[in-house]
């Protein structure tokens, strides 16, 4: 009799065990998707194009993002005419790796393209980063024709209600925002967000209606799939245009993310700002489409060691 | 391998290379100015800047004395035009005619671009081949139908329409290159002579480019020396000759007809002339304080500028901001269809001098850009009662974010960022007018400068010329 109730206790235990965890791991296993991964990766102390490599990884790797066959659009900050070592254009090293491994995930095309404020042709010579782009097989293509944008509605918005779009912004399967970070006279800070004006045709709208408030409210048009800050080297003071290599600092420092507000956040703690005071940012986070609460986010650290 | 064939050749290999410098494929500036040395019309407006490159100009002015004009029958990118649409109209059956032999005119138009070049006055580029086609290129591509592309309009008609029945007219009768080379050919040493014999089978007045051949006998002021005529002809009675002209046999001219043709020749010189003055005289009335649009860096002065300009339009093909445009009566006649800068349309790249490469006349002189980024072309006003952070609470500082020259800075006034002129360090590129966001009026407007100074140079251009490309390396960690 004895034997008999040690069985039935082992028993009762055994199945209450089973059905206070199944559902858990039932649950555990329905959330994974979300939790799997991280919700940014930030990697320090490598060169560009290890730092993606090691970012993407932990990530989950380019093939999350990118499906064979589709078209791939890698939007950088090549506005200026301006040598890599000014800090004033993203990293060409950095985009020409992630037009690599696109092209490895199974890209159909990898497009590349910014409206350029300085003179175009000059901006992507000297950024290098047309050598990149013809060297792993991405196409260059020009901003400067307005035949090229369409006119999109941006409903949600508060101010850009309306707005000419370039079409390989529009046409592209997978976007993916590769900005610069730098310190800039008009905003404070540009970065993710802001490195989307680089698609518009009409900026001037933009400055005449309120700034901060219209940078905010372009994402809305089309989610960004994956945003990646380069912050190798940071141009601290005299942004956007700098010009004077006193004025860049070498932060060696990368942040990959599908939330591009978040971010956005973690870069101006890099320039040394807090994100609260970025009005941009703060509308940004208004309208959802993403988080500037680091402290929520589940962020994973990575410092890779310099190999000499 | 025939002439006619060798011609086409060249003048076809001639005719891709004037296109790739009209198209502003070459950027180098030894090419640019040895290939434009090679025009003399309308190259010797150098003349009193006397660069290395004036000497193929001259080659070129004295060459015919040499070798006739082979220039016309074996380079011009006009003639072929012509050419091609003469020859294409011949075998489908239109009848030709020789265009008019009218030597006087020749000495006018000459004489007339002559001393207008040497006065300093720019009108023979109303008349001169290459000016033409630069500029019906240009209009014709960059602007298509405007008042100033009528020229364009005009001048491909006279190549492309005329000669489907007089071909090769334009060198014939109004080209003051071809005039001067017709004179000059009369006296050259390459000669083509005709025999007594003629079978009369008129292969050669057929096949002639400028059909100035009659009866077996050549017009020396039509021949254009492609010397096609000694291949075509049957029985071999065209010769060519290479010898000094004093030793040839003399024909004889002292007749009343001979003389009758020295006055009216005379004539034309004398009407050259004196148009010439009267035209720089009556209508190049022109002071720099007159001027209203803005000319491209390099011009120097405005009555410089205008002084030289043979309204090419090739700085407008070339410019890769397209912020030059051709304007209109806005400085009289004299400007028309001078380029000018439209900062409403586009800004003056700062990292380009390629206008300044071009540019046939030195009209746009050439500056190396380190110096032409200095350049002082018009100064920013910035108008405080349309620009937006001075009316209301708004952050705009669009056109210090575009300023190269570090011209406008920002102050913060009130937690609000707006923008300051420092007149000193502006250069006038127009990046902050066309980067304006204010409608209907841009607050900020770019007065031009009649004659043109050297801007102070921005503080941070400074620096970065005289330091090396060295980085302090932070070690931080992550501060999120």
């Amino acid at each position: 009799m004895r034997q008999h109730k040690l069985l039935a206790k082992i028993l009762t235990i055994l199945v209450l065990f089973f059905f206070t965890y199944t559902p858990l791991a039932v649950a555990a296993k329905k959330k994974s998707p979300k939790s799997k991964y991280p919700d940014l990766v930030a990697v320090k102390g490598g060169e560009p194009d290890k730092m993606f490599e090691t970012g993407i990884k932990a990530l989950g790797g380019m093939k999350r993002f990118i499906k064979k066959g589709q078209t791939v659009l890698v939007k950088p900050n090549m506005g200026w005419n301006r040598m890599p070592e000014l800090a004033s254009n993203t990293n060409p090293k950095l985009v020409g790796k992630i037009i690599q491994m696109a092209k490895k995930a199974g890209a159909k095309e990898v497009w590349v393209f910014d409206h350029a404020v300085n003179e175009e042709k000059a901006c992507w010579k000297n950024s290098g980063i047309e050598k990149e782009v013809k060297t792993y097989k991405g196409k260059l293509f020009t901003a400067e024709n307005k035949s090229d944008y369409r006119k999109v509605k941006i409903p949600k918005a508060k101010i850009l209600k309306e707005t000419l779009i370039h079409k390989r912004y529009l046409d592209a399967d997978v976007i993916i925002n590769v900005p610069i970070l730098k310190d800039h006279m008009g905003t404070r800070m540009t970065c993710a967000i802001k490195n989307l004006m680089g698609v518009v045709w009409d900026r001037r709208f933009y400055h005449r209606e309120g700034l901060h408030q219209t940078i905010a409210d372009f994402p809305l048009s089309k989610k960004v799939d994956l945003t990646v800050v380069d912050a190798y080297r940071v141009l601290m003071r005299h942004g956007p245009k700098g010009g004077s290599v006193k004025d860049v600092s070498l932060k060696k420092m990368q942040i990959l993310s599908t939330d591009m507000v978040l971010a956005d956040a973690a870069a101006a703690k890099i320039l040394g700002l807090k994100p609260k005071e970025l009005q941009d940012l703060v509308a940004a986070d208004a309208h959802g489409y993403g988080s500037m609460k680091l402290a929520k986010a589940n962020i994973k650290r990575i410092t890779l060691k310099d190999k000499k | 391998m025939s002439f006619k064939k060798i011609r086409y050749l060249t003048q076809f290999m001639f005719f891709l290379l004037t296109l790739a410098v009209f198209m502003g494929l070459i950027e180098n500036k030894i090419f640019h100015s040895v290939f434009h040395a090679l025009h003399i019309f309308p190259s010797l407006s150098q003349w009193d800047s006397l660069t290395p490159y004036f000497a193929i100009t001259i080659f070129m002015l004295i060459m015919p004395i040499f070798f006739g004009r082979i220039y016309c029958s074996f380079l011009c990118p006009a003639g072929l035009i012509q050419d091609v649409i003469g020859d294409i109209f011949h075998k489908l059956g239109i009848k030709q005619r020789t265009s008019p032999s009218l030597p006087w005119l020749s000495f006018f138009i000459i004489v007339l671009c002559l001393s207008l070049i040497f006065l300093h006055s720019s009108f023979y580029g109303y008349l001169d081949h290459y000016s033409q086609l630069g500029r019906s290129f240009s209009l014709l591509t960059v602007e298509g139908f405007s008042y100033s592309a009528l020229f364009g309009w005009i001048f491909l008609g006279l190549i492309v329409l005329v000669p489907i029945v007089y071909p090769r007219w334009f060198c014939t009768v109004l080209c003051p290159s071809g005039a001067l080379y017709s004179m000059l050919n009369k006296i050259s040493f390459l000669k083509i002579t005709e025999g007594e014999v003629c079978d009369a089978c008129s292969e050669c007045e057929v096949s002639c480019p400028s059909m100035c051949i009659h009866d077996g006998k050549i017009d020396t002021h039509q021949c254009i020396t492609c010397l096609q005529c000694t291949d075509e002809c049957n029985i071999g009675s065209f010769e060519i000759v290479f010898a000094s002209p004093w030793k040839r046999e003399k024909v004889v001219t002292k007749t009343s007809k001979g003389r009758r043709r020295f006055l009216i020749n005379g004539l034309g010189v004398f009407l050259g002339v004196g148009s010439g003055l009267q035209l720089k005289h009556f209508f190049f009335r022109f002071k720099n304080k007159q001027l209203t649009t803005i000319i491209p860096p390099g011009g120097n002065s405005a009555s410089e500028f205008f002084s030289k300009c043979s309204f090419c339009n090739l700085c407008l093909t070339v410019c890769p901001t397209h912020v030059i445009e051709s304007s209109l009566w806005e400085n009289g006649f004299v400007g028309f269809p001078k380029p000018k800068m439209n900062f409403d349309k586009s800004f003056c790249s700062y990292d380009c001098n390629l206008c300044l490469k071009v540019c046939p006349t030195q009209a746009i002189a050439y500056y190396p850009l380190k110096d032409k980024k200095l350049i002082k072309i018009g100064t920013a006003k910035l108008n405080k009662d349309l620009c937006i952070p001075y009316i209301k609470p708004q952050d705009c500082v669009a056109c210090a974010e575009h300023c190269p020259s570090k011209a406008i800075t920002i102050e913060i006034v009130n937690k609000i960022r707006r923008p300051v002129v420092d007149e000193e360090l502006c250069i006038g590129c127009g990046a902050c007018q066309y980067s304006c966001p204010t409608l209907p009026d841009k607050s900020i407007i770019v007065k031009t400068e009649p004659v043109h100074s050297i801007a102070k140079a921005p503080p941070l251009l400074q620096e970065f010329i005289q330091e090396p490309i060295k980085q302090m390396e932070s070690s931080e960690e992550f501060p999120f």
